[in-house]
Formats: C-alpha cells, structure tokens, sequence
C-alpha cells in the first residue's frame, strides 16, 4: 500500500498536469477536426468514412495523444530553460515539434492515402527527444540539452 | 500489410515517448534544466574580510591555521556531488553535494601563505567554478577580531596574567585593566605557552577582593615572558593554544616569620600561623599552593607558586580579628633568612637573605616594630605579593606604558 502510495505521489508530481489537460484538449479538437474532415470528404465521394479512411480508427488517437505530446514537449523545452539559453538542441526540438503539429493538423484537416506515412513523419520530434534523452542518461549529464 | 501494422502500433507509441521522459527523469525535473548545475558564491565570513565579487580577501597567521568556516556557499540543483580542490592546500574537503541544496566549504589557510589562490570546484560535465582567494599574510593570531597592544616597561622574567574581566596581573599583582581578554599571547614573535587557573573570592564581600585559587571561579590566563627594555605584548581573544608539558618544579616553601607578637600571661609570645586547610593546583606553567593557616589573633590566607623560570612567588592575605592587644612587632612576611628589615624600593620592599632577593609589594611594610608598643593590626590587610628572586636578575615588577585595543580591519588592494 505504501508503495502504491509512493508511486502515487511520484506520478502526480513528476506530471504537469495543467500541460497534459490543455495538450489533451487540443489533440481532441484536432481530432473532431479529422472526424469532421473525413465526413466531409466521405459525403463527396458518396461513400463509408470507414471504408474511405482504413486508419481512422489509429488515426484519430493518434492525434489526441500527439497533440497532448506536442504540448507537453513544448512545456518540457520552455519550462526548463531550453529556448532561453538558446541551446540549439532544444531549437531544433521546438522546430520539430512544430513541424509535427503543422504535419498533424495537414492530416487531420486534408484526409488522404498518405496519413499514416505523414502522421509517422511527424514522430521525428518526439524520437529526437526522447534519444536526447536516452544519451544525456547514458553520459551522465544533468540536461537534456546536449548541444 | 506487416509494415502498416507495424506503423499503425508506433503511431500510439511515439507520442508516449514525451510522457516517459518526464516520468522517468532522474530526480523528476532535473533532467530538464538548461540552469548551472551548481552555483558558488561567498559564504559567511567575519568582518575582517573584504568581499568582491568572487574574489575574498584572506589574512594568513605566521602562527597557525587561519580558519574561515562556512565561507564559500555552494548551491546545488542536481543530485550530484562537485569536486573542490585548492591551489594553496585551503580546503580540507574533496567534494561537496550529494542530493540538491545549499553546502558550504570551510576554509583554512595554512600559516604563512601569502599570495593569490584559487578555490576549484569541478564536475564532471564540464561544469566549473572557482573563488579567488588573495591572502595576505599578517603578525596577528589567526580567528582573533580585536586584540591588546600592552607595552611593558622592566626587566627579568613576568608571570603575566589576563582575567576573563580584562584584569592584568604580573606576579599576581593587579596592574592595569586591559580592552581586550584572552588565551593567546605574543610577544616577541612567538605564541606563548599559557596556563588556565580559575580564581574566586575566599571570602565574600571584602575589599579589595580575596582572591584565591578556586575550581569555581573566573579563569585567568597566564603565561611567562622575559621583558629586557620596554617590550609589546599582544593579547588576542581567542581559545588556548594547545598545552604543552612542561617540567614545573614542586611549590616552595615558604620559611617565613609570619605573625605579630602578642602579650601573654607568661610574657610576650609570637603568634605563628598553623595550617587548617591546604590544596594544590597545577597548571600547565605553575604548581600553586593555597593555604589557609590560623593564628590566636589572625586569619591567614597563602598562596605560593613555582615557575620553571628559577623564581618563585607567592601572595599573602591578613584577617585579623578585632584587637585591642599591642604589640612591638609585627610581622606580615620576613624570609626566615633575612637579617635586616625590609629596605624601601620604589614602591616595595626588598629583603636580601642568602644571595636571593625578596620582593614584596604591599601597602604597609611588612616587617616593623614599634618601641613604644603599638596596637596590633585590625580587620583585613591588603594583600602582600612577594617574588623571590634567587638569581638576582629581576628589575621588580614592570611599568603598564599603554595598554590599548586593535582591531582587525579588511584589507583591499
């Protein structure tokens, strides 16, 4: 019980909920977006969404989860300094994570064949993060922004 | 088909990849800062020390170890540790840290280093940081704030004395009152060897007061020098340097006539004090032997001293009770083997008996008789404080020329 307790604790701190909750809110909007987007597109062709879009149902969590992580990632790469001593990491971090969004919002308002392709492209921001991550670990460093 | 089941999975697992990040951050938050993964600035340190940005402005003592505790302040965020290193062998510590917070670093300047000195504080990472310490190296005794410039004027070896309320006492003798009280004297370059004895009144309430060796009285500070001209000795506030063992003779006796002659039913008899109480107390310099004898007439209270300086001493204290005898002598300390009474010398007596000159300072002489009688003494005398000189070399005892306070000022180039 005390460890349930512990980890508890650990987890309510070690998250910014107040990113979370707002991340979540947008990923959700763009998510509708998409939903709304492949209604639209379905009427045109006269056919299921369903059977239009295989993906949805990947497709659709997808970008409530990605939005949430593109907001956090930003909360991760502000809140702790990144932008404000100019690290060229956590440059190249926001670029990618906005260029993630900018990808993610593409896929959820132009549905195509290609979505699942670019909705994998834009992970590259979160990978580098977490291989920033993975490496300020494995040498001992106290920062995630590693150049 | 199998690569698209593939992406489909990665696509939920990707975006969690922020979320683990934060989750498993060692320390939660550390991982994230871009901040110094430590910060050093200046500490606490005591007044004498000038303070410029990173840089302090150090005395170092030709006597000992000058020790700042807590002056550099090292503020941690990371749960590491941060190596410390010195140029000059200042800091005692290897390393600092462990877990975030604020540390701090003693300082401790050996003796005679003079001269800049850096303070390193390195990490592994990279990281790094450094206090400059100038130092400067001065005549003063390491930790003391202040101290008492006391220029004495004699000659021969003083038994000087400093009580915890700033009296200065030479061969027991109150001289002067000193600004500054302490353990630690210099003179001529050098730390002396010191003694603590606690000293309280025998008797309550009498003026001047009683004093005498007593485990539960004020401390008083002692130590030798050997005055040739007029000399300065310093005095710091600071604790004992470390006792030394010295060979300290036993305590002498004292062969004296002591007592006045009084009448009786067979004639005049003299009336000579027998001991009802002894104690022995050695110091680190002196053995002190406390006495309190008792006459018919009088109470006697003694105490006498060895040295390792050849000398000896001893202080004497009179509580006659209220008489209406007469007497025709008196005697409140002759040496056994004087012949001749006590010839006038400045402001003592001196006695000379077998090559070895006695000293007292007293306000009444402290041999006479009186033809007629006259009436024997009544309620407490002042005290007698004798040295016994066998060499000859003593000048008695020294002049107080000036005794004034120093304070030790930061220093700044």
């Amino acid at each position: 019980m005390e460890n349930v307790k512990l980890i508890y604790t650990g987890f309510v701190e070690a998250v910014n909920w107040v990113a979370l909750l707002v991340g979540v809110a947008s990923g959700m909007a763009v998510a509708f977006g998409r939903v709304y987007a492949e209604r639209l597109t379905a009427r045109y062709y006269g056919l299921a969404p369903q059977l239009l879009f295989k993906h949805r149902d990947v497709i659709v969590p997808f970008l409530v989860l990605a939005g949430a992580a593109n907001i956090y990632a930003v909360w991760i790469t502000v809140a702790y300094g990144g932008i404000s001593a100019w690290r060229l990491s956590a440059l190249i971090g926001m670029a990618l994570v906005l260029a993630a969004q900018i990808i993610q919002l593409n896929v959820a308002l132009r549905p195509s064949k290609k979505d699942l392709e670019l909705a994998l492209a834009s992970c590259v921001a979160y990978v580098y993060l977490f291989a920033l991550y993975v490496v300020a670990l494995a040498t001992g460093r106290y920062s995630l922004w590693l150049f | 088909m199998r690569s698209e089941a593939a992406a489909r999975t990665l696509l939920l697992f990707f975006p969690t990849l922020v979320f683990l990040i934060a989750l498993t951050a060692p320390g939660g938050d550390y991982a994230f800062r871009t901040g110094p993964l430590a910060e050093v600035a200046v500490g606490e340190v005591p007044s004498y020390v000038a303070v410029e940005g990173k840089t302090l402005y150090l005395y170092s003592s030709p006597y000992a170890v000058w020790s700042y505790p807590r002056a550099i302040s090292v503020s941690i965020f990371y749960p590491t540790s941060v190596l410390v290193s010195s140029t000059c062998g200042a800091v005692a510590v290897a390393s600092v840290g462990g877990a975030p917070g604020k540390y701090y670093v003693d300082l401790a300047v050996p003796p005679g280093v003079q001269g800049d000195c850096f303070v390193n504080f390195t990490h592994p990472s990279g990281w790094r940081a450094a206090v400059l310490l100038k130092i400067k190296l001065i005549d003063w005794y390491p930790g003391a704030v202040e101290r008492a410039v006391v220029v004495l004027n004699g000659s021969g070896w003083q038994f000087v004395q400093v009580g915890a309320d700033g009296m200065f006492y030479v061969w027991e003798r109150p001289l002067a009152r000193l600004p500054v009280a302490g353990c630690v004297f210099v003179y001529n370059k050098s730390v002396l060897l010191t003694e603590t004895l606690n000293y309280g009144e025998a008797v309550p309430n009498i003026v001047p007061p009683v004093y005498v060796p007593s485990p539960g009285g004020q401390p008083r500070f002692g130590a030798f020098i050997k005055l040739e001209g007029a000399s300065t000795l310093y005095v710091y506030q600071a604790p004992c340097p470390r006792a030394v063992n010295l060979t300290v003779p036993p305590p002498p006796s004292l062969r004296a006539k002591l007592g006045v002659l009084l009448p009786g039913y067979a004639g005049p008899y003299f009336d000579s004090p027998t001991p009802r109480t002894h104690s022995e107390y050695k110091t680190a310099l002196r053995v002190v032997n406390y006495t309190v004898s008792a006459g018919r007439s009088y109470r006697l209270y003694i105490y006498s001293y060895s040295t390792p300086v050849g000398m000896w001493g001893a202080v004497l204290r009179y509580d006659f009770g209220v008489s209406t005898y007469l007497t025709t002598e008196v005697s409140l300390f002759r040496p056994a083997a004087a012949t001749a009474g006590p010839a006038r010398a400045g402001d003592v007596w001196l006695y000379v008996a077998n090559g070895t000159r006695y000293w007292v300072y007293s306000r009444t002489p402290p041999y006479y008789t009186c033809n007629p009688p006259c009436g024997a003494p009544s309620g407490w005398t002042e005290p007698l404080y004798v040295v016994a000189d066998p060499g000859g070399s003593w000048g008695g005892w020294p002049a107080v020329v000036k005794a004034e306070r120093e304070f030790l000022r930061p220093w700044k180039t």
